[in-house]
């Protein structure tokens, strides 16, 4: 759409994904937000803070670790999207998510052991996730970076 | 001398299926064999997983009747745990079911199954103003049918004559064919309603939207009930959803069953659509809760056609086997115990028909062997045909008076006997009634849950695992395309076995051990072929099945032999970035 529109390839992350769409977290631009923010969590699907459209991180949302325009854009013509109908975002644009995202329900930390990471120990899990999630990010930052760097010169 | 003629890719279905038939030299169907030619495996990925990863999983071994899968998939889990979910979140599925019902049955009719009984062509050369008139002979209220309106679809339509594929999306059909019996101004209502019905399809896709979140692959079921409370408290989301869904029956009660009681008096006198049907037994499951305890669609079984009584469902007697498919445990096996461990033997090289007519060297089935990826599903060793006619026929038998009404209507109607409901154009005719059904009956499930959400807001139930303990359960209903089982065991708090019995599966499946054949193979047998390089008439018995094959088969090249092969990376990140 960006080459037929503009004649020009868009501009790709790590996983050579277009940037106009893939550019930011679900968190950043999700409605949300300000819950996260403010410390007010779902901590069970129904309850009050259910009604009052708290945050989902606590049961599973995947927003902070996946990167699309789904809460920008949302589905079906605007409609709505898993947020919106107090889902927690299930990571699906990002690679391997099925063995690498968890429990869906529950926060990330929180995983069966071997279906991911290919069989981290459970104790170490929580850690090792953060850590690595961390290096991840840091390393698609710095590879981000580079890549624009190259692909930008004049930027 | 008989002659084999194949139809693959059978396009206008959902996944991957291939017909042969055998036919003698008065052009009538003396064999028939159909194969999927897609392996599934989704059975196989779900094992070792947590059981509430599992809906939203098997809700993607399909793109159209996604919710139907994640809806049973979740029931099955339920089951297993020993889960009630609470009364508001069973309304809101209903809700949501209702949409996936519309949005399914009005894409089928319309745009898969609908030219194998409308000629575009034709259309073209209709007079709109007689058209416009002729609309009210089927319906007071008949919708985009004025004379203005049918002017703008054949310039539209005429429009697509003149590129160079032909007609457009409508490029490479078997327009003109002896079989299709509209005149041109009938053709021109129904291709009206064919592109109108591309609006109402969005409208239907937004409906589940609301409270689903996306369609297809909705979410907002959670193990225990439903997420989307928020909505369910939001006056301006409960109107969103009446808005949508009173465009839709309207086209649905104005388009849909006018344009099917067109078809019966034009067809009823067409022999490849009015032939009896060759599996006459029947079986269908309650669905969708539109108040406490009370469902629209019942559950039961009809043997060889015998209307007068219905047997309850045994769910102990459901098997699958597989000695005709491409699996290495022929044995009948209970889903609870099912296995999917592949054994692909291939296609054999024979001679069918032509293009032109004449023979052509082919890869063949080989039907004195394993010659699919689709099991053979069997009730105490009998097959069945599932679907909305098996539902609709199943509660006329039992008396269910919404049902009655409508059936009996439409048979006053279209001066139809009983009888025919048997028949391709039955099948067809029971999607639509059981469409309209939906389309009058899920406001009742929207008031209830109004009404009860004043006095009860639980939407979600809780529930622990205990890995210590082992559970097994199933979810089971109705969906668009017929009766759906999901079967699960967990063990260690993960998936010990995992098996999905689908609708197609149940009419698409090869013989079985005894030589017995399903709904499709059994249907084509004794039908008369105007045209062996024009099997129109073939393709219009399959589509009125609706087939849905991604779901029915257990990633294939027909030409070899190996299966795809997955590299899966030890950790994560690994070698991506």
């Amino acid at each position: 759409m960006h080459f037929i529109l503009y004649g020009t390839l868009p501009a790709l992350d790590v996983f050579n994904r277009p940037k106009w769409a893939y550019g930011l977290r679900i968190h950043d631009a999700c409605e949300r937000r300000g819950r996260f923010d403010a410390g007010e969590f779902v901590e069970q699907f129904g309850d009050e803070g259910a009604k009052d459209g708290y945050c989902l991180y606590k049961v599973g949302c995947k927003g902070p670790y996946t990167f699309n325009n789904c809460s920008k854009q949302k589905f079906n013509q605007g409609t709505s999207w898993p947020v919106q109908a107090g889902h927690g975002c299930m990571g699906c644009s990002e690679p391997d998510f099925w063995d690498k995202m968890g429990i869906v329900h529950e926060p990330l930390g929180d995983r069966l052991y071997h279906t991911a990471f290919g069989g981290l120990g459970s104790d170490a899990t929580a850690d090792k996730i953060g850590v690595g999630i961390l290096t991840v990010t840091a390393i698609g930052i710095a590879a981000h970076a580079a890549i624009s760097l190259i692909k930008n010169p004049k930027e | 001398m008989s002659k084999r003629v194949i139809v693959d890719p059978i396009t206008r279905i959902e996944g991957h299926l291939r017909a042969e038939v055998i036919v003698g030299d008065d052009g009538v169907v003396q064999d028939a064999f159909v194969s999927s030619t897609l392996w599934r495996g989704l059975e196989v990925i779900a094992k070792g997983r947590d059981p509430r990863n599992i809906p939203l999983m098997m809700q993607r071994i399909c793109g159209v009747c996604t919710y139907s899968h994640y809806l049973k998939s979740t029931i099955a889990v339920e089951d297993a745990l020993g889960i009630k979910i609470p009364y508001n979140a069973e309304l809101v599925r209903t809700l949501m079911n209702a949409a996936l019902f519309l949005h399914d049955h009005v894409i089928h009719f319309y745009h898969l199954h609908g030219v194998d009984w409308v000629d575009i062509v034709s259309a073209l050369s209709a007079d709109e103003a007689k058209a416009s008139k002729l609309a009210f002979k089927y319906t007071n209220n008949p919708i985009g049918t004025g004379e203005n309106e049918l002017k703008k679809v054949k310039e539209k339509v005429a429009k697509f004559a003149q590129n160079p594929q032909g007609l457009g999306p409508f490029a490479n059909a078997y327009w003109g064919h002896k079989t299709f019996k509209f005149t041109p101004e009938q053709n021109l209502i129904a291709l009206s309603h064919y592109l109108k019905a591309l609006e109402i399809q969005r409208t239907a896709a937004q409906m589940m939207a609301i409270f689903g979140a996306k369609q297809p692959h909705p979410q907002s079921l959670a193990v225990g009930g439903v997420t989307c409370v928020m909505d369910l408290l939001n006056p301006a989301r409960m109107g969103e959803y009446l808005v949508k869904y009173q465009a839709i029956a309207d086209f649905v009660n104005n388009a849909y069953y006018a344009d099917i009681v067109m078809a019966a008096e034009m067809y009823k006198t067409e022999p490849s659509v009015m032939k009896p049907m060759g599996v006459k037994n029947f079986m269908a499951h309650k669905e969708f809760m539109i108040g406490r305890e009370e469902y629209l669609f019942d559950s039961g079984i009809i043997m060889n056609g015998d209307l007068s009584k219905v047997f309850e469902i045994d769910e102990d007697k459901i098997t699958e086997e597989a000695t005709h498919s491409w699996y290495k445990d022929d044995a009948p096996q209970h889903p609870y115990e099912g296995t999917t461990n592949p054994n692909y033997t291939g296609f054999i090289d024979g001679q069918s028909v032509g293009p032109d007519g004449k023979m052509v060297d082919s890869k063949m089935i080989n039907e004195k062997e394993k010659y699919s990826w689709i099991k053979s599903p069997r009730y105490n060793g009998e097959p069945m045909e599932v679907g909305p006619l098996a539902s609709i026929l199943v509660g006329y038998a039992k008396g269910n008076k919404k049902v009655e009404a409508v059936v009996n209507e439409f048979l006053a109607k279209t001066g139809v006997p009983a009888a025919a409901l048997f028949s391709t154009l039955g099948r067809t005719a029971g999607r639509m009634l059981q469409a309209k059904l939906v389309a009058d009956n899920a406001l009742v499930a929207f008031n209830n849950l109004i009404e009860n959400l004043k006095v009860d807001q639980e939407t979600c139930a809780t529930y622990v695992i205990d890995k210590d303990k082992e559970y097994k359960g199933r979810g089971i209903g109705d969906v668009p395309r017929g009766m759906l089982s999901h079967w699960i065991r967990i063990k260690n708090g993960v998936v010990e076995n995992y098996q999905a019995v689908v609708p197609s599966t149940w009419n698409a499946g090869p013989m079985d051990s005894k030589g017995a054949k399903g709904p499709y193979e059994a249907d084509l047998i004794g039908l008369k072929i105007e045209d062996l390089t024009q099997p129109l008439e073939i393709i219009r018995i399959i589509h009125s099945y609706d087939p849905c094959i991604a779901c029915a088969v257990h990633v294939m090249d027909t030409k070899g032999k190996t299966l795809s092969q997955y590299k899966i990376d030890p950790l994560y990140g690994g070698c991506t970035i």
